[in-house]
């Protein structure tokens, strides 16, 4: 190779090694500094919230004073980086505090600077820019929402569906289930078992009468959610809906119904003599075997069945 | 003479939200981010309140209860923390007298009352 090409190709090299390094100096510093206006905007969110919940005396809490201070920091519309850590910081610090905090915590969050950055994101293309806008919303429990959201209760989507029947029944807890009857699409079980543990973080105490409005569904994955609510709150008087559906032509529904049915045996004796009378009827060998077994492991007289 | 409160939170918010609330209702307190900010003239002073989290980086919770005991005097302990599994609330309980076990969503005025 002659020389003049050799000194060529190492000018060339070593060009791309400077540019490489200012590079990397260049984005460190970038870094540096995003991670020094986190940091800011956690600390003026931390003496304002606390200013907020716990004013000196002879003041009141003053909602124009945080939305000022955030925004001199940087929290603007322009700049959605910001915007979102402020987002991920006001959740996190809901989900910390309860009791009259938690309701002061709402009402800030309803007036301050990115109270329409996450309703914002329903108006995206992108579904998942969608879910992500509903969770925050009712991360921060922000209901005057729930008309926009309730439209995406039945969505193709499976992921702002999924997001919107959390998002209700967040904010409605029992009274959502009346939206059952209307949702054709499937729901995962992951999904079911979603719904079924925000119901009982949300509203401990049954509603069955919301639960009756539910039972008109034909979709089996919401008669399965159904059985898998009674199962959760020991909902005995509902035991009639369970047996019901130990016909259903649907193997996971039968499965459900047994699952739930042998649960709530243990509360009353009376169940199992029952699904002793009814097992004929259980479609499935393989399920009238399972039935058999798990009652035969409680102690229970079994009579010779045809299988 | 002011009460002293102790507060130990790797959160800075709720570290700043309990340290207002004790401000407000007339306790002397100190806020820390871990126990390794501790200094060697504290270690021998005396806390009528110390409020503890449980996660800090490095350490198990039941490690840092037991550090904490050897390293600080106080007459209740407090804990709020996220850590809310019944097995964590036994095994902290098995190692010291805890006063509160508050885990999230925790409500502030319920530490007020025990108080």
């Amino acid at each position: 190779m002659p020389f003049g090409n050799l000194e060529f190709f190492i000018k060339i090299f070593l060009l791309f090694l400077v540019a490489n390094i200012l590079l990397t100096l260049c984005a460190a510093q970038w870094r540096r500094s995003k991670n020094r206006r986190k940091k800011l905007i956690e600390a003026v969110f931390a003496d304002k919230i606390s200013d907020f919940l716990y004013p000196q005396t002879g003041k009141k809490p003053s909602f124009i004073d945080v939305q000022r201070a955030l925004r001199k920091v940087g929290v603007r519309e322009e700049r959605p980086e910001n915007v979102q850590f402020l987002i991920q910081l006001m959740i996190r610090t809901q989900q910390a505090l309860g009791g009259s905090n938690r309701i002061q915590l709402k009402r800030l969050y309803g007036q301050i600077p990115p109270y329409r950055a996450s309703i914002d994101k329903l108006r995206k293309r992108d579904p998942f820019q969608k879910a992500l806008g509903i969770k925050e919303i009712y991360e921060m429990d922000q209901n005057q929402y729930i008309k926009q959201i309730a439209a995406y209760r039945d969505h193709k989507n499976i992921y702002l569906r999924r997001e919107a029947q959390i998002a209700l029944v967040s904010f409605l807890g029992w009274d959502s289930l009346r939206f059952l009857p209307y949702l054709s699409r499937k729901i995962s079980l992951w999904q079911q078992i979603k719904i079924v543990e925000k119901l009982h973080d949300v509203c401990r105490e049954p509603k069955v009468e919301y639960l009756h409005l539910a039972y008109k569904t034909k979709n089996p994955d919401a008669i399965e959610l159904i059985i898998r609510i009674i199962k959760k709150f020991y909902l005995l008087s509902e035991v009639d809906y369970v047996f019901l559906n130990l016909k259903h032509p649907s193997y996971e529904v039968r499965k459900a119904a047994i699952y739930c049915l042998l649960s709530l045996k243990v509360r009353d004796g009376a169940i199992a003599e029952r699904l002793v009378r009814v097992m004929d009827g259980i479609p499935s060998k393989i399920q009238r075997k399972q039935v058999l077994k798990y009652l035969a492991k409680g102690g229970h007289t079994i009579p010779t069945l045809s299988l | 003479m002011q009460k002293r409160v102790l507060v130990l939170q790797g959160d800075l918010v709720m570290r700043k939200i309990l340290e207002r609330m004790f401000h407000t209702k007339g306790y002397d307190c100190h806020c820390l981010a871990s126990l390794a900010e501790f200094k060697d003239k504290d270690v021998q002073s005396h806390f009528h309140v110390v409020v503890t989290d449980l996660l800090f980086r490095g350490i198990s919770p039941q490690e840092y209860v037991l550090k904490l005991n050897g390293s600080i005097k106080y007459d209740k302990l407090f804990v709020v923390t996220m850590l809310g599994q019944e097995k964590i609330k036994r095994s902290i309980s098995r190692l010291t007298t805890i006063d509160g076990y508050f885990d999230y969503p925790v409500d502030l005025k319920e530490i007020e009352d025990k108080i």
